[in-house]
């Protein structure tokens, strides 16, 4: 790989000639300034992972121009080179941010310590220049492969999967069920090196012992009563894929041995079979147990757990993430009205109070169900309250008794979803909200109204296809806006 | 020059203001020796190299060998400097002595002290006294390049030495500063036999010739 440029900043030419040439022959490219000034006007113009600067130079010093890089956020890496290094100005320059701070004469030990030095500025630059650019793609993004959701929670688990799937790590998915982990399993996968390969999901709690180390491993012909054949288990036809492990807390605790062996070995025994297999398997596994109970409670070994979770990815649920609801709400509008041949464009308002307030136990999978049976069963061009709320959940059926406002929440939030939650235990009632919560009707029906505001507008949503190509999208129709203002609030993103 | 203060031995002030200008010209003195330091270690670490080209060198060889002149042309005047000037001083060789010393401590400011003499220059040798030539000539210098650091470039100083009939004489000039004699050393070099003329940004000095 290229190294990125480094730039010499010094006015002293007997010096910056031969440290040039030492760096050259090491193989990175090297550029000269001889001053802080034109070290500024090369950084504006180029972008280099490491500067070299003097501390004393004409126009702009090295401290000066540390500082400049440091206020302009100049993306680079800054070693200070001096022959008037005292503790203070060493001092100064680290806190700074420099990224370390050597003293001249540059004799044959300096040097060493300078080329060993530079390989980890670059890295550094390297990582940062990364996560900037992953930053700025992710920026805007309500699209990640097949997962919805432009909350800073599901930002953060795209920032993840951005960064996790191309290694080799093994990837624990923590979530509840419908959030989605099989989605970001999938898309783990498709980003990694393995995409061409094959992608082998399995639910661990929905197989028999017998049955699940069968598909896992594979047997031999005779292996049991009824194997007149050979059969190859997921190890081996996914090898060079992924294999994902759903719910793999409920795998019982021999085949988690084998599992474990099989990882570490890269090596698989078919059942019945005295022969090593060689398998190329990366494991993604999900559950939504508490894992350390199940430790506790030896349902799950520990150094099982271990040798997944290498790096664990936390999906958060739906309530926790309500920015994400309206989003994920009209994608699957138009998706089930498409599906169904009808002309449905919109959720009434009272339909868009109750996705708001109810708490989505189900998840993403319930919320997608509930619009489906919407679509289906309304009448008319828009979906009402009767459409989208289950019979069950109608009256005094299955409404939350409690709150949960996640830390990091604004008294503001707090207040919209206790005022939310309220709404809908009374059956959308404000009146009997305001008097359960003692403000007055008009408050509760501005901050209904202010919740849809902030709601309302087109959503033009940029997505990254599982291939990487960025793909525009429609703008999503916004829930109808309010028919009087209310005073808008702040809101901060839902976690 | 508000260190330079007016004691009676005019030896004694010499030393003082020579000491002054060391002190300035040290960065100078390091940078040559980091220069030749890192030389060195690219025709140490190239030598190393089968595949590199013994002509590869030539270039650091020749940079190294450039900053030991550059620190022997120093280190010489500060030798020559530091003793008592022979009778009658020789005011071109003093003058390129204290430009040596200037130079050296002016680059930190990377502001050039340059010496020209005139085409048909006659003797320089001088009836003043080695130790006030040598504080005329350098009092000035040093207080040019006075307060400039690697931070504000400063303008170049230029010297011109020529001869007349009964004097010699020497012109310190700078494009944007004014070159002065310090007040604190007027009266040791107006009692020495100096004298001098000041406008803008030149100061003309003349010395009797021996």
């Amino acid at each position: 790989m290229k190294h990125p440029k480094i730039l010499i900043a010094d006015d002293e030419a007997a010096i910056t000639t031969g440290l040039k040439a030492i760096l050259e022959d090491v193989g990175y490219t090297v550029d000269v300034v001889a001053d802080g000034q034109k070290a500024l006007d090369a950084l504006a113009a180029e972008r280099y992972g490491v500067v070299l600067a003097d501390l004393k130079m004409p126009r702009i010093d090295g401290l000066s121009l540390l500082a400049t890089l440091q206020e302009k956020r100049i993306p680079t890496e800054c070693i200070i080179i001096t022959g008037q290094a005292t503790i203070d100005s060493a001092v100064q320059a680290m806190q700074q941010g420099a990224y370390d701070y050597i003293e001249k004469p540059l004799n044959a030990e300096k040097l060493n310590r300078l080329k060993a030095l530079i390989p980890k500025a670059l890295d550094k630059y390297q990582v940062q220049q990364t996560n900037r650019e992953l930053a700025s793609k992710l920026e805007g993004l309500t699209h990640y492969g097949e997962l919805t959701g432009q909350s800073d929670s599901m930002r953060q688990v795209y920032q993840i999967i951005e960064a996790v799937a191309p290694s080799t790590a093994s990837v624990l998915i923590l979530g509840e069920s419908g959030t989605g982990k099989e989605l970001v399993a999938r898309a783990l996968h498709t980003k990694s090196d393995r995409a061409k390969g094959p992608f082998f999901a399995l639910n661990c709690a929905a197989l028999p012992k017998e049955i699940l180390e069968n598909e896992l491993f594979g047997h031999e012909k005779g292996a049991f009563t009824g194997s007149i054949t050979e059969k190859q288990g997921a190890f081996e036809m996914s090898s060079g894929g992924t294999i994902f492990l759903d719910e793999m807390a409920e795998m019982p605790t021999d085949i988690q041995v084998k599992l474990l062996r099989a990882l570490e070995t890269k090596q698989i025994r078919r059942l019945g079979g005295k022969k090593e297999i060689n398998v190329d398997i990366r494991i993604l596994a999900a559950t939504n147990k508490n894992l350390q109970k199940a430790i506790i409670d030896g349902e799950l070994r520990e150094d099982l757990y271990y040798r997944l979770a290498v790096v664990e990815i936390d999906l958060p649920p739906l309530r926790e993430r309500a920015d994400d609801i309206q989003l994920l709400a009209n994608e699957f509008l138009g998706r089930f009205a498409s599906q169904n041949g009808k002309a449905i464009t919109k959720f009434e308002d009272a339909a868009w109070e109750w996705l708001m307030s109810y708490h989505w136990p189900g998840n993403v999978r319930e919320l997608k169900n509930a619009v489906e049976r919407a679509v289906i069963m309304a009448r008319g061009n828009t979906i009402g309250p009767s459409d989208i709320i289950p019979r069950h959940l109608r009256g005094n059926g299955e409404l939350p008794q409690v709150v949960t406002i996640p830390v990091g929440a604004t008294a503001a939030q707090a207040r919209q979803q206790l005022v939310l939650r309220t709404f809908a235990s009374t059956s959308g009632d404000p009146t009997r909200t305001g008097k359960v919560l003692g403000i007055s009707e008009g408050e509760v029906r501005a901050e209904l109204i202010g919740l849809l505001d902030r709601r309302s507008g087109p959503v033009a949503s940029t997505s990254v296809a599982p291939s990487g190509v960025e793909q525009r999208q429609p703008a999503k129709k916004a829930p109808p806006a309010p028919a009087k203002a209310a005073p808008k609030k702040p809101v901060k993103k839902g976690r | 020059m508000t260190d330079i203060s007016a004691p009676e031995d005019v030896g004694a002030l010499w030393l003082q203001m020579l000491q002054r200008a060391m002190a300035r010209a040290a960065h100078d003195v390091k940078d040559a020796l980091n220069g030749v330091s890192v030389n060195l270690e690219v025709i140490r670490s190239r030598a190393e190299r089968p595949d590199m080209p013994a002509a590869s060198v030539l270039q650091f060889a020749e940079a190294a060998s450039n900053q030991l002149d550059r620190l022997t042309r120093l280190l010489d005047a500060v030798l020559v400097l530091g003793r008592s000037e022979r009778q009658p001083v020789d005011i071109a060789a003093t003058l390129r002595r204290v430009a040596t010393i200037c130079s050296a401590s002016s680059s930190n400011a990377d502001a050039a002290v340059t010496v020209t003499e005139d085409g048909m220059l006659d003797s320089t040798a001088s009836r003043v006294d080695g130790s006030v030539a040598r504080i005329a000539l350098l009092a000035p210098l040093l207080e040019a390049s006075t307060g400039a650091d690697r931070s504000t470039r400063a303008s170049d100083l230029a010297c011109a030495l020529s001869t007349g009939a009964d004097a010699i004489r020497v012109t310190m000039s700078a494009a944007e500063r004014r070159v002065a004699m310090p007040e604190q050393v007027a009266e040791i070099l107006r009692a020495g036999g100096v004298r001098w003329t000041e406008d803008e940004n030149t100061l003309s000095l003349f010395f009797s010739r021996a």
